[in-house]
């Protein structure tokens, strides 16, 4: 008799708390009061892409001006032209350039950069057209704050929303376009591990493409 | 004057806490960062949750049986209490929005957990599957439907209140310390003080000879699956309070932790012998040998060699100390 009392007053407490922590309004209410106050990230990513990414392209640095840097002094070189939110070995670079087409794969583009006094040797370098992924291009900006944000999320849909402005207003104009031998313009961003560079793995997600009219046929 | 017989019988009584009590010698001889205080409060947070895992694994083994789907359901229920805590519930037909706070949420956790552990136990005792593979086969279902409640995205920012459960310290103790301490302390009554703790020696004991005296053994496996369960979403809820994040890969391999730290506190794997406490000092030994390798900077392949081979080295004990 005396569990059963205990048991019902454990339940009653435990119902008591349940209910205390609980709040129960009209879904329309709630909707309309989200809609006014929700974050848009395809807006956010717009306006980013639009007024800060392309106007300051050409602050990025040249690929083989980088490719020299971190040859001979990656440090330095990761110093000044890297951005990263954290402190950890993950960077990335907002790298511009231009090159000829070397070959057309099924995820990638490979140029060979023009070979230029600059570094001692040129590296082919890959163009992503099939998955972009990652935050290299809000990252490489540097102009981007997780601090802008209240969420974390909303930080992380904002990459997402780049993302998808680069598949769907740059990689058309690589995807079944592309020939090889054509010159090609180029600016994107990169994600390199400070601890582990591979300058023949370097892969671009692309924000901006241009190709040479010179060599652009059967258009 | 004390005999080397009885010598040898206390040590083998006490051999979890001389292996502790010897680790943290050696460590601490080792490492100069391994004997302080912010580190000892480190290592208790970081076990709290293998902890809380082990006592329900404790209970499970006590029963002979084996549950291999706690760290699948701690990230179950990590996730659905934090999409609960952020999202609420929305009830379209009735045009009503459930708002859940933090208690609330947690109870509803809990209950989802001790909900798959039941049922995790009335597919052992209905249908008599073995409990590796009811529970093998939970381990991939809830981890499932993890992901399919989260798109496999992680769920963040759930809030301070809910994040001092992970983070919080209470008159000096981390909070995870705390829930851990009550979790073993009404495990550790549970088991010496109820007649259903007693049923649960007697269970894997002998089984038949259980059922013979009248104990319902059908009962008693599915609630100690449930506990099990309810434990497992304790844990996830410390884990998602942590990060502050309910990660659709939190958990992984958490069973295996929560296994070894039974084992390594002397729980028989056949059941009917073992205790509450050794499960805690198992889930210390494994936490602190995972800081001192890390302080040591041991290679993360190498500690995991070395957590297999203490495993291996603590069945072996058990095993000659079951044979004298």
């Amino acid at each position: 008799m005396r569990k059963k009392w205990v048991n019902i007053i454990g339940l009653m407490v435990l119902l008591g708390i349940f209910a205390s922590s609980v709040s129960i309004e009209r879904l329309d209410e709630v909707k309309s009061r989200a809609e006014g106050s929700s974050f848009d990230a395809a807006a956010y990513a717009g306006n980013f892409w639009e007024n800060e990414l392309l106007p300051n392209l050409d602050q990025a640095v040249e690929i083989n001006q980088l490719f020299k840097g971190l040859e001979n002094n990656p440090e330095r070189t990761f110093e000044e032209y890297s951005n990263a939110l954290g402190i950890g070995n993950i960077r990335f670079f907002m790298v511009k350039g231009s090159g000829t087409v070397a070959e057309v794969q099924d995820n990638h583009i490979i140029i060979n950069t023009k070979s230029d006094s600059l570094s001692s040797k040129t590296y082919p370098v890959k163009i992503a057209t099939e998955y972009i992924f990652g935050n290299a291009v809000r990252d490489a900006s540097g102009k981007i704050s997780l601090t802008e944000f209240k969420e974390t999320m909303d930080f992380n849909m904002v990459s997402a929303e780049i993302n998808k402005l680069v598949r769907e207003g740059v990689i058309p104009q690589l995807n079944g376009r592309t020939k090889e031998g054509e010159i090609i313009k180029f600016a994107g961003a990169i994600e390199m591990n400070k601890r582990q560079v591979d300058l023949r793995a370097v892969e671009i997600i692309p924000v901006l493409v241009q190709y040479n009219s010179k060599t652009r046929r059967n258009e | 004057m004390i005999t080397l017989k009885q010598s040898l019988s206390y040590s083998t009584k006490f051999q979890s806490l001389i292996a502790l009590f010897v680790l943290c010698l050696v460590l601490a001889v080792l490492s100069e960062n391994f004997l302080t205080t912010a580190n000892a409060w480190n290592v208790l947070r970081q076990v709290s949750v293998n902890i809380c895992l082990s006592v329900g694994m404790t209970l499970v083994v006590l029963t002979a049986g084996i549950d291999l789907s706690v760290g699948s359901i701690l990230a179950l229920c990590g996730a659905i209490t934090a999409s609960l805590l952020k999202f609420g519930v929305e009830l379209e037909v009735l045009n009503l929005f459930i708002g859940f706070g933090s208690s609330s949420a947690i109870i509803v956790g809990i209950m989802i957990g001790a909900g798959i552990g039941w049922f995790n136990g009335w597919t052992i005792t209905k249908f008599k599957v073995p409990p590796f593979v009811a529970t093998l086969a939970m381990l991939t279902i809830a981890r499932g439907l993890t992901m399919l409640w989260t798109d496999g995205f992680p769920i963040n920012g759930l809030g301070e209140e809910f994040a001092f459960i992970g983070t919080g310290w209470l008159l000096g103790i981390p909070m995870p310390v705390w829930i851990t301490a009550v979790v073993v302390a009404l495990a550790v009554v549970l088991t010496r003080k109820t007649k259903f703790g007693r049923h649960i020696y007697a269970i894997g004991g002998n089984e038949r000879a259980a059922r013979l005296s009248g104990v319902n053994i059908k009962r008693v496996k599915t609630s100690v699956y449930a506990i099990a369960g309810a434990l497992a979403a304790v844990g996830g809820i410390i884990v998602t309070s942590r990060l502050d994040s309910a990660q659709p890969n939190a958990g992984i391999s958490y069973e295996l932790d929560a296994i070894a730290a039974v084992v390594i506190g002397g729980t028989s794997l056949s059941g009917g012998k073992g205790s509450i406490m050794g499960a805690v000092l198992g889930g210390i030994i494994i936490g602190v040998l995972n800081n001192g390798l890390v302080l040591l900077n041991v290679s993360p392949f190498w500690q995991q060699v070395v957590k297999g081979l203490v495993i291996l080295i603590a069945v072996i004990i058990d095993k000659a100390n079951s044979r004298d």
